[in-house]
């Protein structure tokens, strides 16, 4: 898990542009959960947003 | 519309391999004189009210008394600058440098966009404009000076893993990130940790792979605390990167110009025992630079600088939320130091932007055009080009004058 969160988190280095949130939105839909979203609003840069969506177990559950 | 995990990831990772395709290595320049500058993006909003406290502004303590560090002189205070200003005490090597009129902080400083969305603001910030562009400023002050200079190859270098905005663009430029800067910091960890505590399969991998890492108290941390590795047996990554960049600047024909970042300074919650960690990183990142530039420190400027400020008053959960005016930081050898610039607006509510946030009184770009002039010997007229859109008065003073 840790190695996926790594690597979560080095893959998300490259999205320069765009809203994380509409990567969440159209890769979980409702399946995003309250709690995901609100850490993702309040990480500090884009990488760190994606790489919390990529570790999340909704998405890891996909 | 639903897109499968892998499917999303794939796209991604196709991004991935073209953005690595599009980094080269970028060439060599000129002599071990050369002027040389350092660009350090904080992510994620410092504080500049915790960072450089105007402990001498009486209406202070009436919006965040919880927050506030002693005065100079006490335990756990603040560093003195003067009289009216108090360095964060995580700052040890900044104030060392101010001691030295090697350092100059500059207060309620802003860029002239006025976004509190991390991911727009930090867009501006690196574009030097008020909408995204695809280049950064940095990119294009490199352009200028390599016409200047006419030089066949770059003298940029991005430090990590990708190149920021700062730096992307039509000139070349090259990036480095050694194996170690690879990982996300301890606290986005526990943020991770946070979110699969709950579940049954996930939860307990992340706990029992932190531990195995070293981090210590992971069944705690998604109770809200940070992971703490137990012992650090490495410097951090910013250390890391700095010391690398420190090196590179320092041969004779390696690059001039250097972009780094930190993360980690979104402090919603817990303010007080979260920002040391950062700043603390930034501090030491800043001293390896020095060490590693060594007899070409004196020819260094480093700018440290944010998305945005936070709001003057504390929140319900011990932190600060998005706000406007904050501080930026200017070291190295070739600074105008040992004073503290810009202009105080004030904290009486009248004088808050918005009444919540401190009022910008110096445009960032302003500071940085300052450098890139006054330091890099960008011609004035270029300066439209590097900050497109609302005229930018190039700040002065920012660095001795040879």
């Amino acid at each position: 898990m840790l190695a996926r969160a790594d690597w979560a988190w080095r893959v998300a280095a490259h999205v320069r542009s765009g809203d994380p949130m509409d990567i969440a939105d159209i890769a979980l839909g409702p399946a995003l959960r309250p709690q995901t979203r609100t850490a993702m609003h309040h990480a500090g840069s884009r990488q760190d947003a994606l790489a919390l969506l990529f570790s999340s177990p909704e998405f890891q559950r996909r | 519309m639903m897109i499968p995990r892998r499917t999303a990831l794939l796209g991604l990772a196709a991004s991935w391999t073209l953005g690595r395709s599009s980094l080269a290595f970028a060439g060599s320049s000129g002599g071990p004189d050369d002027p040389r500058l350092v660009v350090v993006i904080l992510r994620g909003a410092l504080d500049g009210l915790s960072a450089v406290t105007p402990y001498g502004d009486p209406d202070l303590v009436t919006y965040r008394r919880a927050l506030v560090l002693p005065e100079p002189g006490q335990e756990g205070g603040l560093l003195d600058l003067g009289g009216f200003y108090g360095l964060h005490p995580s700052l040890a090597t900044l104030h060392g440098l101010y001691g030295e009129g090697q350092m100059l902080p500059i207060h309620a400083v802003a860029g002239h966009y006025r976004s509190r969305s991390h991911f727009e603001a930090q867009d501006y910030l690196e574009s030097g404009a008020d909408e995204r562009l695809d280049s950064g400023w940095l990119n294009r002050a490199v352009s200028v000076l390599q016409g200047k200079a006419n030089r066949p190859d770059g003298y940029g270098l991005a430090m990590g893993l990708t190149v920021p905005l700062l730096l992307r663009g039509a000139a070349r430029v090259g990036s480095y990130a050694p194996a170690g800067s690879q990982h996300p910091d301890a606290d986005l960890y526990s943020q991770i940790l946070a979110l699969n505590a709950h579940d049954p399969v996930t939860g307990p991998a992340f706990r029992n792979a932190l531990k195995a890492r070293g981090f210590s108290e992971a069944s705690r941390m998604d109770m809200g605390g940070t992971a703490v590795p137990e012992k650090s047996r490495k410097p951090d990554a910013f250390t890391h990167l700095s010391t690398a960049a420190g090196q590179m600047l320092a041969t004779p024909h390696g690059p001039r110009i250097a972009a780094l970042e930190i993360g980690g300074w979104d402090t919603h919650a817990g303010q007080l025992g979260r920002l040391g960690s950062p700043l603390a990183q930034l501090d030491r990142g800043i001293g390896a630079l020095r060490q590693r530039l060594g007899e070409s420190w004196k020819h260094t400027v480093v700018l440290a600088m944010t998305e945005f400020g936070r709001t003057v008053r504390i929140n319900g959960t011990g932190g600060t939320d998005h706000g406007t005016g904050t501080v930026a930081f200017l070291a190295g050898g070739a600074v105008a130091g040992g004073k503290v610039g810009g202009t105080w607006p004030g904290l009486r509510s009248s004088q808050l932007f918005e009444n919540r946030d401190l009022a910008p009184t110096t445009d960032l770009r302003a500071v940085a055009a300052g450098v890139l002039c006054d330091h890099l010997r960008l011609p004035s007229r270029a300066v439209a080009t590097v900050f497109p859109g609302p005229a930018v008065d190039p700040m002065k003073g920012l660095v001795e004058t040879v």
